[in-house]
C-alpha cells in the first residue's frame, strides 16, 4: 500500500459501463429486504410513473464495488481480491463515504461510473504511518448524473 | 418498525440480526468475492472475530430505514454519509436507528437532517451518519422500501 497515488491510470481513474437488468434490481432488493413492488413488478412501477423498476438507494454499490473486478478467477488471491489490487487486504480501513443522490436507476439503464482518486494525503499517528486515499465515483445515465459516491480509504504503510 | 415525531427523537428504527446467508446474498448482488465475507475460519485469520458484515449492508439498511419514515410524508433522501466504527460480525443482534435531528423549511421544501446508526446490542456504536432528506425532491426514490 502507499503507493497508489503513483499507480497506473487505470487505478487512478477508471470508466466502466454496466447495462441494468431488472433481475440486478430484484436480487439486491431481495439481498437488503426491500420489499416494495417497485423493485420487483414492472407492473407496479409503471403504476407510479416509472418507466420500469426502480433501484433501491443503494444499488449503486453493486456497480460500484465491482469496479476493477471483472477479472479472471486465476488473478484472484487466496482472499478473493484482485492480485494487482494495490488497496485490498487487512491493512486497509474505509474511512467516510458520502453520497448524494440526484436521479434514479431503472432496469434498462445503461450506468456509466467513473472512478477517480480525488486526494491523498499522508499522517503519521499512533497507529503508525497511514495514507489516506480519497476517491469518487459518478454513476450516469446518458450523460446525467444520478448518484455521486466519495468514499476514503486508509492505509498503513508496509512495515 | 417504530414511527414518532419530534426533534432529537428515534422516528424510526429496526432490530435486526444477521446470518452468513444475508450476507453471502449482499456480495452476490455486488459480485463482491471478499472471503472474508462467506468464510469464518479465513475471516478469523486476518484478526477477525468472525463474518463482517459489509459496511455498504449496513449503509443500505440505513438508506432503507430512513426511505421509509420519508417516502409517507412526500420526501426522499438527498444525500448521506456515514462511516464505520467498529465491525458488526453476523450472529449479533443490532438496531438501526434514524433521529431527526434539524427541521427547516424554504418555500415549499421542507429540509430534514437526521442522524443515523447501527448500534449492537451490546450498545458499541458501529456505524453513525447523517442524512439529509427533502420534500418535493422527484429526483429520488421517494418509494417505501
Amino acid at each position: 500500500v502507499g503507493r497508489v497515488k503513483d499507480s497506473s491510470p487505470e487505478v487512478q481513474f477508471r470508466v466502466e459501463h454496466r447495462d441494468v437488468t431488472r433481475s440486478d434490481i430484484r436480487r439486491f432488493a431481495d439481498a437488503i429486504g426491500a420489499t416494495s413492488r417497485v423493485h420487483h413488478d414492472v407492473a407496479a412501477a409503471r403504476e407510479v410513473g416509472y418507466p420500469d423498476v426502480v433501484a433501491p438507494l443503494f444499488f449503486f454499490m453493486t456497480i460500484g464495488l465491482s469496479v476493477g473486478r471483472h477479472v479472471p478467477r486465476s488473478l484472484l488471491g487466496r482472499d478473493g481480491l484482485n492480485r494487482d489490487d494495490e488497496l485490498a487486504g487487512r491493512r486497509v480501513l474505509a474511512g467516510e463515504t458520502e453520497v448524494s443522490w440526484h436521479g434514479d436507476i431503472f432496469a434498462g439503464d445503461r450506468v456509466e461510473v467513473e472512478q477517480r482518486l480525488v486526494d491523498h494525503s499522508e499522517k503519521t499517528g499512533r497507529s503508525g504511518h497511514l495514507n489516506v486515499y480519497v476517491f469518487e465515483r459518478s454513476y450516469s445515465v446518458e450523460g446525467n448524473l444520478r448518484i455521486l459516491e466519495r468514499f476514503s480509504r486508509i492505509a498503513r504503510d508496509d512495515e | 418498525m417504530s414511527n414518532s415525531h419530534g426533534k432529537n427523537a428515534i422516528v424510526a428504527s429496526v432490530h435486526e440480526c444477521l446470518d452468513v446467508v444475508d450476507v453471502f446474498l449482499f456480495s452476490a448482488a455486488c459480485e463482491l468475492p471478499h472471503r472474508i465475507h462467506y468464510d469464518a475460519e479465513f475471516a478469523k485469520e486476518e484478526g477477525l472475530a468472525g463474518v463482517p458484515i459489509q459496511g455498504p449492508f449496513q449503509g443500505a439498511l440505513l438508506a432503507q430505514l430512513v426511505q421509509s419514515w420519508a417516502a409517507p410524508q412526500g420526501a426522499a433522501l438527498r444525500s448521506m454519509s456515514f462511516r464505520h466504527l467498529a465491525p458488526l460480525y453476523v450472529g449479533e443482534g443490532f438496531t438501526c436507528s434514524a433521529m431527526l435531528s434539524e427541521e427547516s423549511q424554504s418555500d415549499e421544501i421542507t429540509n430534514f437532517v437526521l442522524g443515523v446508526e447501527v448500534v449492537g446490542d451490546d450498545g458499541i456504536v458501529r456505524t453513525r451518519g447523517v442524512v439529509e432528506v427533502v420534500t418535493n425532491n422527484t429526483n429520488s426514490t421517494g418509494v417505501e422500501p
